[in-house]
């Protein structure tokens, strides 16, 4: 797998987000703090995305099915008194593993469009199911009282104690997706995005690999769910609907389709916009498209290709001297 | 039939009211190169399909050594041993020649979807596709990737992703297709070589090269088997003269 931008790059973001809440406590701009945790989760939500979209090939226009159903989880757990977040994360883990199974067998039977049509349909059945629980809300959505408990004498109930908690989830993610993406799960997975005919053909069930892909790209968006959940202490069936992953797609390809911080980069520029737009002009979004179209037009990879120009550019050149 | 590499009986595929596998039946020797020709559109590539399993059959049966394989999955005859080629190039093409073969060598080499199990440090795995690089010619190559091979290395690429599943029946889809001289004789070479450890089922166009390695030939004329025999027997078949190989060609070549 190729190595994303710069080598540096990483560790630069690394160490951006340890200081920039330090440094937004320092100068008393904690409010920040909440908009970095919100920033952080997202990346790990468009991360899953990612490794679903740029390594799997399978467009899902329903991946914030998987973010509500964690969040949902996670309010119903403190609504009927869990209190251990370890816990918390199992059932949401066990929820968006089993609907992913679920939505994944049936949508991975079709392709191209269908599979695009497919998953939004069935995330939108999820969408009208959660509306309906009246028990939790409904439309109004579920508040919850207090954040679970971490233990271990660790305190994630104020801002900077969940922001750490949050930070942490995101390294180890893409830790994860990381060590996947070099398997030997990954080299098929990818092996058959390109090819799965031929993947087929040299014996690879591919619907397993990729369903296998589609469960643990739910997964990592349940837990993302179940973050943000605890982040705004309140979910709402909106979490789940479809313009929701239409807005993930768009932070996906803000970022760049499979670059391996490309998810990361899409949250991050999306909602650093969405947060200077909202708070400066009334109809915000208008403007957001505006920059979009220009990100588009300028870097139709997305934002990581840009910050690894240098090296594409540098593999053009090969391909020409090859004749390519 | 106990020396039978590969037995197929009433094998059958029709697409609506067109019939594009007849009632084909095949017995081929272990050891052999055994050349399928046909005019085109006389359903050697459907028939290959069927073989593999990336098209279901609508009746018939198929044995490797034995072993019943007809309605199985297509990975499940990878594993047993019968693996096919491709007529228009199929491989892996934003992957180096080393990924190509290690991903395929590694579907034979372990179980499992192998989840944190780093490919690169799969020392087994990366010796037996360096070695069959070297043996399809593209030791040099491995570090390119396949998109930026010329068109009779990315023939013998896709040869080399079949021979990576370790076949003991090999189909081949007309590997000489769009060759140069040279190169044909290259890929001649390379299943000469290959004579030895499998058996080879080979659809091919070029006459040289099916006179040149077949042991036996069967004759495919709308999805049905017309004649099936040695090399001389089949020269010397009436009817497949008239059927498809014409009476110039064969005083050319007899």
């Amino acid at each position: 797998m190729q190595a994303s931008f710069s080598k540096i790059g990483p560790a630069v973001l690394l160490l951006l987000f340890i200081a920039l809440p330090l440094l937004a406590q320092v100068t008393g701009l904690d409010y920040y703090i909440g908009v970095l945790t919100r920033m952080l989760i997202f990346a790990m939500l468009a991360s899953s995305l990612n490794f679903l979209l740029g390594y799997g090939g399978m467009v899902s226009f329903g991946h914030a099915v998987f973010f509500g159903i964690g969040a949902y989880v996670t309010a119903i757990a403190a609504f009927h008194g869990f209190t251990n977040v370890w816990l918390v994360w199992l059932l949401a883990a066990a929820a968006s593993a089993l609907a992913g199974l679920i939505i994944g067998a049936i949508a991975l039977r079709t392709r191209a469009v269908y599979f695009i049509m497919i998953t939004m349909a069935l995330a939108q059945l999820f969408y009208y199911f959660f509306v309906g629980l009246r028990y939790y809300g409904g439309d109004d959505g579920l508040q919850i009282a207090q954040r679970p408990l971490l233990g271990f004498g660790l305190d994630i109930s104020g801002d900077n104690g969940f922001y750490w908690l949050v930070l942490s989830w995101l390294t180890a993610t893409l830790l994860l997706l990381a060590l996947l993406l070099r398997s030997r799960f990954g080299l098929a997975l990818n092996a058959i995005r390109q090819n799965e005919r031929r993947a087929q053909a040299i014996g690879y069930a591919s619907l397993r690999y990729k369903l296998a892909a589609f469960v643990i790209a739910a997964v990592i968006a349940g837990l993302a769910g179940s973050l943000i959940g605890m982040h705004n202490l309140f979910v709402s069936p909106k979490l789940l609907h479809w313009s929701q992953s239409g807005i993930l797609l768009v932070m996906v390809a803000l970022g760049g389709v499979g670059y391996f911080y490309g998810g990361v980069l899409g949250a991050m520029v999306f909602l650093a916009l969405e947060e200077v737009l909202s708070t400066h002009v009334q109809y915000w979004q208008i403007y957001v498209g505006v920059v979009l179209l220009a990100v588009v037009m300028v870097a139709p990879r997305g934002v990581s290709s840009l910050l690894r120009m240098g090296k594409s550019l540098q593999r053009l050149e090969q391909g020409e001297s090859h004749g390519v | 039939m106990a020396s039978d590499a590969l037995t197929v009986r009433a094998l059958q595929k029709n697409y609506g009211g067109l019939c594009a596998t007849r009632d084909v039946h095949l017995s081929i020797d272990a050891g052999h190169v055994h050349a399928i020709i046909g005019p085109n559109g006389a359903g050697k590539t459907t028939l290959l399909s069927l073989l593999s399993g990336a098209l279901a059959a609508d009746g018939g049966e198929i044995f490797l050594f034995g072993q019943a394989l007809h309605g199985q999955a297509e990975q499940v005859r990878v594993a047993a041993g019968l693996v096919r080629s491709f007529q228009i190039t199929s491989v892996f093409d934003e992957l180096t020649v080393l990924d190509n073969l290690l991903v395929a060598v590694q579907r034979g080499l372990h179980r499992g979807y192998g989840f944190l199990h780093a490919s690169a440090s799969d020392r087994r795995g990366r010796e037996q596709a360096l070695i069959l690089a070297q043996r399809i010619g593209l030791g040099q190559q491995v570090r390119q990737l396949a998109s930026q091979l010329s068109h009779g290395a990315r023939r013998r690429l896709d040869v080399g992703l079949a021979i990576a599943c370790a076949p003991r029946v090999l189909l081949m889809d007309e590997p000489m297709a769009g060759m140069g001289h040279e190169e044909s004789a290259d890929m001649i070479a390379l299943i000469e070589s290959l004579k030895t450890e499998l058996t080879v089922v080979l659809v091919e166009h070029d006459m040289d090269a099916v006179f040149a390695l077949a042991d036996r030939i069967t004759v495919l004329v709308q999805g049905a088997v017309l004649a099936s025999g040695t090399v001389a027997q089949i020269r010397a078949n009436a009817e497949v003269r008239q059927a498809y190989l014409g009476e110039e060609d064969m005083q050319e070549t007899v």
